[in-house]
């Protein structure tokens, strides 16, 4: 009765702030917006209106991500403790979801306010974007009550759904993920169009909502963003871990944070494996809408922009494997480990140190004439993709090998494998299937092994056509429809040769079969050998990954952009394949190995939890810092290329401005998510 | 307690901090939005220094992609010497028509080596150049090689009028230029630019006559479909100055030939000296008293007259054999334009060229694609 209560309150009293606000909303779209008669308005106290608008929507774009991010790694947790029945996973989730109530009002909060300042100082552009998309206003404050529902229903039902209908909560914390998804997908299209309008006339008016949601830039933000949230998510919550941990009074109570703390950073870190390749889509993109933008992107301005960025990636990926070596301490047997550390470490600074060189800045004449151009001599070659992509691919794997190495510290395998545990690494070994078909989907059936196939013959009738027009003293005049037949077969083969994925169709079958017969040697080694090959396959999987990202790394210096471009798909694939095999291998031959000892939760130093509370800071930073270049890149238009930005406010401010307004914006979201976690904390103990 | 929120909120500071300390430290650049540029004055000179800074500024982005000088990154082509290579990189396009389609229609022709769809077009946003700040910027463009006086201004605006009245737009991409079918031998092609009678009329370096163009430099500015065409079909297009020109003189003579020389100048003639086929290969120069000639030009009108039909010739300017043509006629030692009724109009010849047009019957195309072989390797300076 009194969870039916409880639930049947915390409804009506989130049900009724989200109808205030939106409310509010509809006040200053409907009620307000028309009465604006001025293309801009002025904000009167200290700042200035472009730096208003940015600090309330910097602000409800940090809380957005926590409001989703946090969700998603809640439901991931909700799932892994379903499937372990480790009741201490189903604990997490829920605590991390009784202080998303607050999070999210204070999101809608945010973006009232926003809103109000969009309205009041640029009521011309809030205007125009409403004559695109008003009609996504309905859906978007339907999504918004959904919402606050399905959180509700989520947060409150959950000692409810328990045993047997824990499918049901399960479900609940999926829809909740779905409607927060769509939200964020709606808002998406409203930010990518102002960079890459689509479906609107060159006036601006509207021709297809369709097209204008759905422009060159939507599904690849969208898709970084949802990868961005799980990883944000997951730091955030190490973060409040490490917190708790600092401040514990016991050691159960230390052991238990730091084991959240553990489960929060490996979130995190899983999902920021894949954000550069989201982020190397989204750049692509940005080319093939604008070369000039994406040119004006990497190589103008903002090409110091992507200096501090590395910087932050690289803090990331450097604190995150510290953080790692650091958890070998509490894990008997994990001394044995530390050989590796160095030689780990010494790579990941490389690598990065080569991320971060940049490919064209902007030099004065004095330092350009110094370096003999606009690229250094001898670091110019490793500013360019092939360099990046191979240091990025070297990192993950080397952040994966931490991961292994983690993993089995505490573990002695058994010099004899006893039977059973096969389900898991089976399963595990099935998913490399994916880079295995897709590298022979591609080497064997696609279009450009079919077109490889074919070009030969093709070729072969040309030379043959060709042959019999030089071979005859024949004149011009009687050999015209013969010629006129070579000049189609020669169109033929060009626009064959041309064919997408053609130079890839060799590199993807050799690849394919490398991988094919790898996963042949580990089901060898777990159906027949029973694990006696398994450790030294790992290594070569491992050094082999290492290989192919090496090789192609250094022969795309040799070949052209077109052919370059696709060899960061066989480093990627290659890497991909390394983590899931090796990962499959490890899980079957370390069954019944002998424990040295339970990890020892809570025996962290004080400086690893300071780790987790880096890389939240530095995860918000980043989200702040692409927004910076995200937003700069439209330049001087509201919508690039439709409506311009005349305001006094129109220029790209300095770096030096934008770091600033960005780390006042994330101080200001660290400080309102202090207060969240200390109420959660404060209604939990008074509860 | 509150030693370890000190702690947190120092090193939370610390690493904002750290975070501007960078932002701070390198460059700081601070963009304007690019204003329009005023093209101030009508002298020539006063457009091309508002040109120049229209292509300099980062409003109309051009140095974003193209250079000043070689750059082996830019990712467009290197816009110095751009005056003097304008009027021959695309085969029947003036100077000024050709820049002017290649800012406004930038994939109409794709220099070779440089990818497609690498430029928006200038007057369209997100650059969106006035026409008279493009018109600007393509006189100060000229000036970087060519020469930009009053006369090169006109033939810009010439070129524009129909951009400017919206008449045309840009094309979304053309089909790149394609390789030869047959390769050729460079060699043989000399050979037989020797033996077939080329070097008669056309000059390679110090080889060859001035009667038809100068080919030292064809590979260089032309792709070999072009040559093929100029080859078997002359007529097809026909490089301006050397069209052949046809004369009827009193009484009921006819010459025809190219012109070499104005008598005292093209604007008043009295007499034009030609050269004109001698036979067996040869040609001669003659100079024809132009009091005697009753209609000159490169383009012949056969008009009705009567029962009877009488060729006049003229220099096309504009119509067609449907709606009457309108044609430049020398009448009494000047130039007048004069309009000939469609209904009139039996046929109208257009202005040929004084090559062979018979190459295909006289050569294998093993031969001829060794002539083109060769005339592509002409690339060096005339």
């Amino acid at each position: 009765m009194a969870v039916r209560y409880e639930l049947r309150h915390h409804l009506l009293f989130s049900l009724a702030k989200v109808s205030a606000l939106l409310v509010l909303a509809a006040t200053l779209l409907y009620g307000l917006l028309p009465r604006q008669r001025d293309d801009y308005g002025a904000f009167p106290f200290l700042l200035d209106s472009r730096t208003v608008v940015w600090l309330a929507m910097e602000l409800h774009l940090m809380f957005a991500a926590f409001v989703l991010g946090v969700p998603l790694f809640t439901l991931i947790v909700e799932m892994v403790g379903a499937a372990t029945r480790e009741e201490r996973y189903d604990r997490l989730a829920r605590e991390f979801t009784r202080l998303l109530a607050l999070a999210f009002t204070t999101t809608a909060v945010l973006g009232v306010l926003g809103l109000g300042a969009l309205v009041f100082l640029y009521p011309q552009f809030i205007t125009y974007l409403g004559s695109v998309f008003s009609s996504t206003y309905l859906p978007y404050a339907a999504l918004i009550l959904a919402d606050a529902v399905v959180l509700v229903l989520y947060a409150f039902t959950w000692e409810t759904l328990q045993g047997r209908l824990k499918w049901l909560h399960i479900s609940l914390g999926v829809l909740l993920n779905l409607v927060g998804t769509a939200l964020m997908c709606i808002a998406n299209a409203w930010a990518t169009f102002m960079m890459s309008p689509a479906g609107v006339t060159e006036e601006g008016a509207l021709v297809s909502l369709s097209k204008a949601i759905q422009n060159p830039f939507w599904w690849p933000i969208n898709v970084h963003r949802i990868i961005a949230n799980v990883a944000f998510g997951g730091s955030i919550a190490a973060a409040y871990a490490a917190i708790r941990f600092l401040s514990a009074k016991s050691d159960e109570e230390r052991a238990h944070y730091d084991w959240m703390g553990y489960v929060g950073n490996f979130i995190a870190l899983w999902a920021l494996i894949p954000l550069p390749f989201a982020g190397y889509w989204l750049g692509k993109e940005i080319y093939a809408y604008s070369a000039q933008m994406g040119t004006s992107m990497m190589g103008g301005a903002f090409s110091w922009l992507f200096i501090i960025q590395a910087v932050l990636i690289a803090t990331l990926f450097i604190s995150a494997n510290y953080y790692m070596w650091l958890g070998l301490g509490r894990i008997p047997g994990g001394h044995r480990y530390y050989k590796y550390v160095l030689g780990m470490e010494a790579l990941i600074f490389l690598a990065m140190a080569v991320w971060m060189t940049p490919h064209t800045l902007v030099a004065s004449l004095a330092e350009a004439r110094r370096m003999g151009g606009a690229h250094h001599p001898l670091l110019g070659v490793f500013g360019v993709m092939s360099a990046k992509n191979t240091a990025v691919n070297l990192v993950i794997l080397t952040t994966f090998l931490s991961f292994v190495l983690y993993r089995r510290a505490n573990k002695e395998r058994a010099e004899v494998r006893p039977p059973g545990g096969i389900g898991g690494p089976l399963f595990i070994a099935a998913l490399s299937l994916f880079p295995i078909l897709l590298c022979g989907v591609n080497g064997f059936l696609g279009q450009g092994a079919k077109a490889e196939k074919s070009l030969p013959e093709l070729r072969q009738e040309v030379e043959s056509l060709r042959a019999a027009i030089v071979g005859t003293s024949e004149k011009m005049a009687t050999q015209l429809d013969k010629l006129k037949e070579l000049g189609r077969k020669q169109s033929e083969l060009e626009k064959l040769a041309q064919t997408p994925g053609i130079h890839h169709a060799a590199g993807f079958r050799v690849i394919a079969i490398i991988f094919a017969a790898f996963l042949g040697l580990a089901l060898l080694d777990m159906f027949v050998v029973r694990g006696r090959i398994g450790g030294l396959l790992q290594w070569v999987i491992l050094a082999t990954a290492a290989g192919i990202v090496l090789f192609y790394g250094i022969r795309g210096y040799f070949v052209e952009a077109e052919v370059r471009i696709g060899f960061s798909v066989y480093q990627v694939m290659a890497v991909l394949f390394a983590m899931i095999s090796i990962t499959a291998i490890d899980l079957f031959i370390f069954f019944g190995a002998k424990s040295l000892g339970p990890v020892e939760w809570g025996k962290m130093p004080r400086r690893s939890q300071y780790v987790l509370v880096l890389l939240a800071v530095v995860f918000t930073l980043t989200i702040g810092l692409m927004g910076i270049v995200r937003s700069g890149i439209r330049e001087a238009w509201h919508v690039y290329g439709v409506m311009r930005d005349t305001s006094q406010w129109a220029f790209t401010p300095t770096m030096g401005y934008g770091t600033t307004v960005v780390a006042a914006a994330a101080l200001i979201f660290f400080a309102l998510v202090s207060s969240i976690f200390w109420l959660g904390m404060k209604e939990k103990k008074d509860g | 307690m509150l030693s370890l929120v000190r702690n947190l909120v120092l090193f939370i500071l610390s690493i904002t901090a750290g975070f501007v300390y960078i932002g701070n430290a390198i460059p700081q650049i601070k963009t304007q939005p690019a204003e329009a540029i005023t093209v101030v004055g009508e002298t020539p000179e006063q457009t091309v220094a508002a040109g120049k800074a229209i292509f300099m500024s980062d409003r109309a982005q051009c140095l974003t992609c193209h250079s000043l000088g070689e750059d082996p990154k830019a990712r467009c082509p290197n816009q110095e010497g751009l005056g003097e290579r304008a009027g021959k990189r695309k085969p029947g396009t003036t100077a000024a028509q050709y820049l002017v389609e290649s800012v406004y229609n930038p994939n109409a022709f794709i220099v070779p080596g440089y990818p497609r769809n690498q430029m928006k077009p200038v007057h369209k946003p997100p650059i969106a150049l006035s026409h008279d700040e493009i018109t600007a910027a393509l006189m100060f463009l000229n000036t970087l090689g060519g020469k930009s006086d009053s006369e090169f201004l006109e033939q810009v605006k010439e070129a524009q009028d129909p951009w400017r009245k919206g008449l045309l737009r840009p094309e979304e991409s053309v089909e790149a230029d394609k390789l030869p079918i047959l390769s050729g031998d460079a060699p043989r092609g000399h050979e037989l630019y020797r033996s077939q009678g080329c070097v008669l009329c056309h000059r390679i370096r110090d080889e060859g006559r001035d009667v038809c163009p100068d080919l030292s430099a064809i590979g260089g500015s032309q792709s070999p479909d072009y040559i093929l065409e100029s080859i078997l079909t002359p007529s097809a297009i026909i490089v301006k100055g050397y069209k052949e020109v046809k004369m009827s003189l009193k009484p009921r003579r006819f010459v025809r030939g190219v012109p070499v020389k104005w008598v005292p100048d093209r604007e008043h003639p009295k007499s034009i000296v030609l050269s004109v086929d001698a036979g067996g290969g040869q040609r001669e120069e003659q100079e024809v008293d132009l009091s005697e000639a009753t209609s000159i030009g490169e383009t012949a009108v056969v008009v009705k007259k009567g029962k009877k039909v009488e060729a006049t010739y003229g220099d096309y300017v504009s119509g067609d054999q449907q709606t009457g043509v309108t044609m430049k006629m020398l009448e009494n030692g000047e130039w007048i334009e004069r309009r000939f009724h469609a209904s009139d109009i039996k046929r109208v010849d257009q202005a040929e060229s004084p090559m062979p047009s018979n190459f295909a019957e006289m050569m294998t195309p093993s031969e001829i694609y060794d002539l083109v072989s060769f005339l592509m390797a002409q690339k060096g300076k005339k």
